[in-house]
């Protein structure tokens, strides 16, 4: 019996002592030493939201094709918005098992960059310029966010900018058409009074209210406001514009109860859908959902001009961990990724492909008459805002947005706090 | 209240009811109230399983229809489809029942040793481990994800179950159940010449099988229902427990519609169902023999 | 062998893998929170000790004290709660009602507590929802019209006690219920006979007879409901605002949001002090009235 207990601890020294051993690691290899036939595993963070299944094998075949050694394992990290899906990474890097290549949106690049945390990919680039695939055909401004201080961390893969989703259903229903690209204000109220109905029991509200950081900063955009300064050194939430807007939306649930409370789980385009309401703002990423559901009935028009019209964009590429073992295969695997071949096979109905070549393709077929919204706005569009403390400043917004939508606090009190606590943030 | 107190009374504890059927307005009060709360109690799933079989776009129909319109069995499809759910089941059965197992063994190898052998400093370990009943979850989870992080099992099952199979409290149960057993039983079997282990599997283990049952069916529902550790732990899709497993398909960046979550709802609760119908049994059991007092 | 040395031997053999655990999973981590309370570490970079930085952050936090004050409220709604609706639940199905049925409500009401907790909170979620949710809609056929569940800092404790209502109530129940049981009928007998009246038979010999039970169910429902973290997670998001966010929510957000794992410590060691004042304090008085001599 005494063996049994023996065998018992002897095990779970073992087992101790072989994962402490597990956890070493080291990542030096020269640039210009990679050629075609490298071994190399690699373990990329990408969501199947983003590329399912069947398109990354599809993907990763074409790949292999170029380079038949590296293997490449896909895992999901799941978060209930940016911030928080940063977050979990950097958990995971915490954790002790970071992995090599991740998909990461503008939001989080600052972050990652900043804390030291991504390998700079400008050798690499000049070292091995194939992998790259004609580095011109990349929207210059969209890849912008992805070089900070002259260093490259990244391809663009996708982009995405902020437009009024409208179900034309409803708007048949309410003997509307779609409004012309220079609507305004007052025409955007008209258009969600006329839309909220009820009827057989089936309520239909004129609009939804975004209540996620890129949503809201579109609309604040618009109305010549912006949750940070232009050195996002200090947030402008307490400017009259921002809470003349935050007031809107307050306005639009209690005054003109045009729009339905928000809740926790609601998902816009599934009430889109469902007809439970008739606009939303949002970029192109819901239509890889209405093809899913084959929901045809959807038209897009820019969002209605405030004080004025700027367009916002986010965009995303894979930047490669510094901590990997095998830095030039994961070079090639991200230059890869934001390739033709990967934005012709992931982005045929979700984001907006990057590559101008891809962007001419590709929107035509989308299957909204008004599709050229997502064409034309490349070029104007401004970034969102995203520091390196991205993820608190995220938030610290969404919980006093949360307050003003809740109608729990008018707009100037609850922004001017919002501020006070991003300003904080922003110091550290 | 006290009306209730006499009825409590006309039953005996063997169950053996006194035919004194006199029913009183306040009993038949009690029972349509019970009635009532019992339908209040089972209405959510009865809405969680219709729903579930209805068209995505009709989901939010009011009045809801209590039957399905459309028996739409592909929303349990899109679950399977949607996330890898047959994993989240594995997992979190694989995970609760190696807990349960390992939580056993080691808790009753240290409450044999604390009720039935005399050595020095064994008194003074028992007191620290019924201190250690006082440390709530909270203070020691961030040390322990420190630990598991420089040990390499973040996102592994180990980082679950490691850390779940010591629990004081299952040690105190079987342990006050080990102290009502007289020591003449061990003093026999030491007399024919058994071992301890011995003793221990054959002797002691099997008469506190009520408070062994009572502590496993708690593990399991503790370790099943667990959300915080998996959510702290865990990050790949197919390594997930079904509580995280179904706030992903609650949709991240905007997808699942109603219909199917309530599908993937309504299929979370197979496993709970057949354990209430095998495990309820040795509950009852269980805390009736006492096992509870703290 | 001495007799002696052998049971030391063995006795310290069958503690050893509880005792290992112990050691690294409960005992290390209690000493390392301290430790890690004055540092600032983010896991990521090497810690770096600050002295009391992080306790002065802590009477700084302008967020603390509506994060307790909202924990305090989870704890005096949810524990009389459990306590009393679980003991007048037990009261009222153990009566002279046939067996059948008695099986039928103990599942009914206990079931909930296995059901998988994130996802029947997913579902509770969707109910709650104020312009969709069937529950307003119920309520509508009875005149009142969109209650803001989900919006109101008042309406969001409710929503949370019925949830929490449904799905715990079963374990206060089933353990009132079977410690009814246990009750042995003579008792009442005999002081029927003695010309007891109902409420003194209730308040001589079914209090004092369950009060392990009680204190069982008290105790554990108070520790519980004082980290509570998954009901507001998952149903309320801990909104509005930070209306319903719990200490633990709070912990949680500092230490695996924000990698603060300092002050992370910093505030889960003040939450374990609370939570080790409330248990001192209920095994003090529990002397008063628990009585363990029922046998």
């Amino acid at each position: 019996m005494r063996k049994i207990l023996m065998l018992c601890l002897i095990l779970v020294w073992c087992f101790t002592l072989a994962a402490c051993s597990s956890s070493n690691s080291s990542n030096n290899s020269d640039p210009a030493s990679g050629t075609n036939d490298e071994k190399a595993e690699l373990t990329l963070v990408w969501s199947k939201g983003d590329a399912s299944d069947a398109q990354l094998k599809d993907i990763l075949t074409e790949f292999n094709k170029l380079y038949p050694n590296i293997k490449v394992n896909r895992i999901e990290v799941i978060g209930s918005s940016w911030g928080d899906y940063f977050n979990k990474i950097q958990t995971m890097i915490a954790g002790g098992n970071p992995p090599d290549v991740i998909r990461v949106a503008i939001e989080g690049i600052q972050m990652f960059a900043k804390q030291d945390l991504l390998l700079p990919l400008d050798e690499y680039m000049a070292a091995d310029p194939d992998a790259l695939d004609n580095y011109d055909d990349i929207h210059k401004k969209l890849q912008s966010p992805f070089v900070i201080d002259g260093k490259t961390y990244g391809f663009v893969w996708d982009w995405n900018n902020v437009v009024m989703h409208f179900n034309t259903d409803k708007l048949k229903e309410a003997g509307l058409s779609l409004p012309p690209k220079d609507w305004t204000k007052d025409d955007f109220l008209t258009y969600a009074q006329k839309l909220t109905t009820e009827k057989d029991g089936k309520k239909t509200y004129g609009f939804a209210i975004p209540t996620y950081y890129f949503g809201a900063s579109a609309w604040l955009f618009n109305n010549d406001a912006s949750v940070l300064d232009d050195a996002m050194t200090t947030s402008k939430l307490d400017d009259p514009n921002a809470i003349e807007l935050m007031q809107f939306f307050q306005d639009l649930i209690y005054k003109y109860k045009v729009a339905p409370v928000p809740n926790p789980k609601d998902d816009a385009t599934q009430m889109l859908m469902n007809g439970q309401i008739a606009m939303m703002s949002a970029g192109k990423w819901p239509f890889s959902t209405y093809a899913k559901s084959k929901f045809t009935s959807v038209d897009v028009q820019f969002l209605p001009t405030f004080k004025t019209n700027k367009v916002i964009f986010g965009s995303g590429a894979f930047p490669v961990l510094n901590s990997t073992k095998y830095p030039d295969a994961a070079y090639k695997l991200s230059a890869f990724l934001g390739g033709v071949y990967s934005q012709k096979t992931t982005l045929s109905d979700a984001s907006i492909p990057t590559r101008i070549s891809v962007m001419k393709e590709v929107l035509p077929k989308t299957p909204a008459s008004n599709w050229q919204v997502y064409s034309d706005s490349a070029d104007i569009a401004k970034a969102v805002e995203s520091p390196v403390q991205y993820a608190d400043v995220e938030s610290i917004f969404n919980r006093y947005m949360g307050l003003i939508l809740a109608n729990q606090s008018d707009a100037a009190t609850a922004m001017k706090k919002a501020k006070e606590e991003i300003d904080q943030v922003l110091k550290n | 209240m006290n009306g209730e107190a006499k009825m409590a009374g006309v039953l005996t504890t063997r169950g053996i009811r006194i035919h004194t059927r006199r029913r009183t307005m306040r009993g038949y009060v009690l029972d349509g109230f019970l009635l009532l709360l019992s339908f209040l109690m089972l209405a959510p799933f009865l809405w969680m399983i219709s729903t579930s079989l209805r068209l995505p776009q009709d989901s939010f129909s009011l009045p809801p229809a209590i039957f399905p319109t459309a028996f739409n069995v592909e929303n349990y499809g899109q679950v399977f489809k949607q996330v890898p759910f047959t994993n989240f089941i594995l997992n979190s059965l694989e995970i609760s029942l190696i807990i349960v197992v390992g939580h056993i063994f080691i808790s009753s190898m240290a409450a044999f040793a604390f009720a039935r052998i005399t050595f020095p400093g064994r008194n003074l370990i028992f007191i620290i481990f019924l201190a250690g009943l006082m440390i709530p979850g909270q203070v020691t989870i961030i040390p322990q994800f420190i630990l598991i992080s420089k040990l390499g099992l973040v996102d592994t099952h180990w980082a679950l179950i490691l850390p779940a199979l010591i629990n004081p409290l299952g040690i105190f149960m079987i342990r006050q159940m080990m102290m009502t057993i007289s020591s003449t039983y061990d003093e026999a079997a030491y007399m024919d010449g058994a071992s301890r282990m011995w003793v221990f599997l054959r002797v002691i283990l099997p008469m506190v099988f009520p408070a062994v049952a009572v502590t496993s069916v708690m593990t399991f529902i503790g370790n099943w229902n667990d959300f915080f550790r998996p959510l702290i732990f865990l990050n790949t899709f197919e390594k997930m427990t079904l509580p995280l497993g179904m706030t992903v398909l609650n949709g991240t960046f905007g997808s699942g519609n109603l219909s199917a979550i309530l599908a993937g709802v309504t299929l979370s609760l197979i496993v709970p169902l057949l354990f209430y119908m095998f495990g309820q049994k040795y509950l009852v059991e269980g805390i009736t023999a006492g096992g509870l007092k703290i | 062998m001495t007799k002696k040395s052998k049971d030391l031997l063995v006795g310290y053999l069958f503690l050893a893998p509880a005792l290992l655990l112990f050691l690294v999973f409960i005992a290390e981590p209690v000493i390392a929170s301290l430790i890690l309370s004055f540092t600032k570490y983010n896991v990521i970079t090497p810690s770096k000790f600050i002295g009391l930085d992080n306790f002065k952050a802590f009477f700084e936090d302008d967020r603390l004290g509506l994060v307790y004050w909202n924990t305090l409220k989870f704890v005096l709604i949810l524990t009389p709660l459990h306590v009393v609706l679980g003991l007048l639940l037990a009261l009222a199905v153990q009566r002279k009602i046939a067996k059948g049925l008695k099986y039928f409500y103990r599942t009914v009401f206990y079931f909930p507590v296995l059901a998988t907790s994130a996802a029947v909170a997913t579902a509770w979620s969707f109910m709650f929802n104020k312009e969709f949710g069937i529950l307003n809609y119920f309520l509508s056929l009875f005149g009142i019209e969109g209650i803001p569940w989900m919006q109101s800092p008042n309406w969001v404790y409710l929503a949370v006690a019925i949830y929490s209502f449904w799905k715990f109530i079963g374990n206060a129940f089933l353990y009132y219920f079977i410690g009814l049981q246990n009750i042995p009928e003579t008792l009442y007998e005999a002081a029927e006979i003695d010309g007891a009246g109902k409420l003194q038979r209730f308040m001589n010999i079914t209090l004092p007879m369950l009060s392990p039970m009680l204190f069982f169910v008290l105790v554990t429902t108070l520790i519980g409901t004082t980290q509570i973290f998954d009901e507001p997670y998952l149903i309320t998001g801990g909104g509005p605002g930070d209306a319903s966010r719990s200490v633990n929510m709070y912990i949680y957000e500092i230490a695996f949001q924000k990698h603060q794992m300092g002050y992370a410590s910093t505030v889960s060691i003040s939450l374990f002090l609370a939570i080790l004042a409330i248990t001192a304090l209920q095994f003090g008085f529990s002397k008063k009235w628990v009585s363990y001599d029922q046998e």
